[in-house]
Order: C-alpha cells, then sequence, then structure tokens
C-alpha cells in the first residue's frame, strides 16, 4: 500500500518535474515503481499496483486509458521472469534490465498507438527523446529499487515492532 | 478444486488485467472521438495532480518570477516611454476608424455581428507537462468548474495552442498542436491556399497542402481556416520556414514554426466555444461539423 500510495504520489509529480526539465530526461516512474513492485511484492499484489499505476500515467498523459496500464502488466511477468534467474537486487544489473525493459516500453507503446490511433512516425523526432528516456530510466533505477526497498522494510520494521508490543501486552 | 483454482488465479488475473486494459483503451478512444473526457473515472486524480503539480513548481515559478521581474524593471521606464507613445498613436487611430465606420453607417452592424461571434477567453496557468515523450499535452489550472470542456480551444496572446481533452473539476488537459495527433484546418494568410497543419512530435508543424495551383513560400503567415469547427478562423498558427517540393508527390509539405513557444508556456487562454465533435483530430472519417452549441454554464 505505501508502495502504491508513493508511486501514485511520483507520478502525479512527474509532470511538474517535466515542466523543470526535459521531458526526455525525466525518468518514467511510473515504469520504475511497477518494477520495484514486481520484485518486492507478492505477483498478484505486483500485478494490480503495477495496473494502477499506469492507469494513473494515462490519465496525466496524452495516452489513451489503459495504454500504459496494459504494457505495465506484461512488464511485471517479464521483471518476474527475469528476477527468478537473475538478482536483480544489484545495481547494475537491473540497470541493464530496465534499459531493456524500457526498450520494450517503447516499442509497445509504439506499437499501441499505430493500432489504435494510426499515428506514429518513427523518425528521429520520435526516437531521440525514447532514447534518452530509456538511458534516464536505467541510471535512476537502482535508486528507486533502493527507496522502494527502503518504504517496504520501514513498513516491515514497523509491523514486526506493533506485533511485538502486542506480544508484551499479552504477557 | 480448490488447488485448481488457486492454481489458475494467477493466470486469470493476469489474463483478466489485460483484457480490461484493452478494453478501456478501445472504450477511451471513442470517448476521444465523440468529445473528449470530461467526467472521467480520473477525475479526481487529474485535479490532485494539477494541485500537486502547483506546489512543486512554486518554488521554481518564484525564483524564475522574481528574476524576471528584476530584469523587467532594469528596462521598465524605458519600455513604459515607448508603450505611453505607442498607447496614444493607437488611440488616434482607433478614433478616425470609429469615426470613418459612423460616417459609413456600419457600426452597429458590427455590434450585433460581435455578439455572434465574440467568445470568452478564461485565462488559466499551465501546472504541468506531459510526462511521456510520446505525447504533447499540459494540465491546466481550470476544468468542469469553470466551465472548461473538452474540444475547447486553447490561445495564448501569440496564437493557437491547442485543444482541451479531458477535464475534471478543478483541472483539465489540453493537447498541443505539436502533438501527433493534433490537426487543423489551415490556409496561408497571403495566398489563401489551403492545408492541414499538423504535429510532428517535434518542435514544429507540418503543413500538407495540395501543389497544383497553391503558393506558399517561407515567411507567409498561416492561421487557422474555420473548416472543420474545432478552431475558430483567423488565429495564428505560425510561420513558413521551409517548403518541401517533390515533383512527383500530390501533396507538398510546408515546415512552419509555430508562433507560441510551446516550451515556454506558463499563461493561456480557454476559448469557451466547442465543436459538438473531435473526430477530425482523432482520424475519424467524418470531419463534418454543425455550428457550434453555446457555451455551456457551470
Amino acid at each position: 500500500m505505501v508502495l502504491l500510495l508513493t508511486g501514485l504520489l511520483c507520478v502525479a509529480a512527474e509532470g511538474a518535474l517535466c515542466a523543470l526539465f526535459p521531458t526526455a530526461l525525466v525518468p518514467d516512474l511510473g515504469l520504475l515503481f511497477a518494477v520495484a513492485g514486481a520484485l518486492l511484492l507478492g505477483p498478484a499484489e505486483a500485478l494490480v499496483v503495477a495496473v494502477l499505476l499506469g492507469l494513473s500515467s494515462d490519465l496525466l498523459s496524452g495516452a489513451l486509458l489503459g495504454q500504459s496500464a496494459f504494457l505495465r502488466v506484461i512488464e511485471v511477468a517479464i521483471t518476474r521472469t527475469v528476477g527468478s534467474q537473475i538478482d536483480l537486487r544489484r545495481g547494475f544489473p537491473l540497470a541493464v534490465f530496465v534499459l531493456a525493459l524500457s526498450l520494450f516500453d517503447a516499442l509497445g507503446m509504439a506499437l499501441l498507438l499505430r493500432l489504435f490511433l494510426g499515428s506514429v512516425g518513427l523518425d528521429w523526432a520520435a526516437i531521440g527523446p525514447q532514447l534518452l528516456r530509456i538511458g534516464s530510466n536505467a541510471v535512476f533505477a537502482p535508486l528507486f529499487a533502493a527507496l522502494a526497498r527502503a518504504l517496504a522494510e520501514g513498513v516491515d520494521d514497523e509491523a514486526r515492532r506493533e506485533l511485538r508490543l502486542d506480544t508484551r501486552g499479552a504477557r | 478444486m480448490s488447488d485448481l483454482l488457486r492454481r489458475i488465479r494467477l493466470p486469470a488475473l493476469f489474463a483478466g488485467l489485460l483484457l480490461a486494459t484493452l478494453a478501456l483503451m478501445i472504450g477511451d478512444k471513442a470517448a476521444l472521438e465523440e468529445g473528449g473526457r470530461d467526467h472521467g473515472p480520473g477525475g479526481f486524480l487529474l485535479g490532485f495532480a494539477a494541485r500537486l503539480q502547483q506546489v512543486v513548481t512554486a518554488p521554481a515559478d518564484f525564483l524564475a518570477g522574481t528574476w524576471q521581474r528584476y530584469v523587467s524593471l532594469v528596462t521598465v521606464s524605458a519600455e513604459n516611454e515607448i508603450l505611453a507613445a505607442r498607447i496614444a498613436e493607437l488611440e488616434e487611430d482607433n478614433l478616425q476608424l470609429r469615426e470613418a465606420l459612423v460616417a459609413s453607417g456600419h457600426l452597429q452592424r458590427i455590434a450585433e455581428m460581435r455578439a455572434d461571434f465574440e467568445v470568452p477567453l478564461l485565462p488559466s496557468q499551465v501546472v504541468g507537462h506531459d510526462h511521456s515523450p510520446w505525447f504533447r499535452s499540459v494540465l491546466l489550472d481550470r476544468g468542469q468548474s469553470d466551465a472548461v470542456r473538452a474540444g475547447m480551444p486553447v490561445v495564448t496572446d501569440r496564437g493557437l495552442m491547442g485543444v482541451v481533452t479531458a477535464t475534471s473539476g478543478g483541472a483539465a488537459r489540453a493537447m498541443m498542436l505539436l502533438d501527433r495527433r493534433s490537426a487543423a484546418d489551415a490556409i496561408v494568410q497571403r495566398s489563401r491556399a489551403r492545408g492541414i497543419v499538423r504535429g510532428s512530435g517535434g518542435d514544429e508543424l507540418e503543413l500538407v497542402f495540395m501543389v497544383r495551383g497553391d503558393d506558399v513560400r517561407p515567411g507567409d503567415e498561416v492561421i487557422t481556416s474555420g473548416v472543420g469547427g474545432v478552431y475558430p478562423k483567423g488565429l495564428r498558427i505560425g510561420e513558413v520556414v521551409a517548403v518541401q517540393t517533390d515533383r512527383d508527390e500530390l501533396l507538398h509539405t510546408a515546415v512552419v514554426r509555430p508562433s507560441v513557444d510551446f516550451g515556454r508556456l506558463e499563461q493561456v487562454f480557454v476559448m469557451q466555444r466547442r465543436a459538438q465533435t473531435l473526430e477530425l483530430l482523432y482520424g475519424g472519417s467524418s470531419g463534418d461539423v454543425a455550428a457550434e452549441p453555446p457555451p455551456e454554464t457551470p
């Protein structure tokens, strides 16, 4: 729940960052939190969190409602599959994985745009910012994964402390 | 049985979410074609994001504003004198024109026409930009509570900026002319050549026009034609900077530099009139739009 709320807050604030910095340099926070969720939460929880983050991204951007959410569902599945083979808790493997996943996300978005709106030109005007954003996602991925892990562990510690207090009270 | 349910729970959730998001996309495309997303399910989120983005950008806006005010003060005295002289000159011109109109008996007729054509302009602040490089849209701090509806054109003091595509109680999202899905019927002011201005996804626009008989040159002003019903006639779009000619092609393309500086959008105005459909923008087959209904009241 904390991860979802933090992710939603970050997605909502992302537009403001895009007003201050070039859009292509601001990482896709929805994608990064969805990846963190896939690595830290159970499969069903991770899917639900990813869909909600995707829907909020869609509502706040010019995308069709469901466009990012559709891709996030697939990306969670990919992350869990790869995460079971490679240790994605370490920074470098995670950065490389997010680089590849962001490329998949960009291609998926282009495909969905072509399918539903018939309007995507894969010229330099489209590819340049996408490449920058893919790089930015990869650079920021370890940072956001660490933030998400700290949040999840903080919540776990709190729950454990409360449980201990309850047990003492029972004695 | 419970073992089977447990085993298929996750694949079923995965497939269910994929199908649900696909259905949402199909539904949303239809909603956008019919006139944009008013009263959408994410209205609350849009409003919340607008407030949050205002808070996030406030310190940067304050610093930029303070710096700009300081810079302005340095030149304000000289500018003031020039402007005062210019106002006097314009007032004189205005007076002469009024005299001429009264003399020709047209003033009353023009006053009646103004009532038909004048559109209320609602000032609005840009509080956030689109976070996806695929799309070019902005978040505005005015929404349904200010009678802003999807389909209303958005302008700045320099010309046409785009169109409102989604609204919530206190916020709205507007698609810029630069967006790839954006299209506006346009004419070249000098030669009256007609074409369609499209967003290229980059910082410039494309004017697609017919070759035969059409005279388009660098330096020409491009304005909206009013055809299609989404944008009113006569709004400045930009200036032709290059014409790409290919003898074999029936349609030619001109590169248009927008008159609006999309990188520095701060204050915009929502024109409170709307078309009945946004099909022209979203690739629908019919671009025929009837006369606009009067602006709705909140």
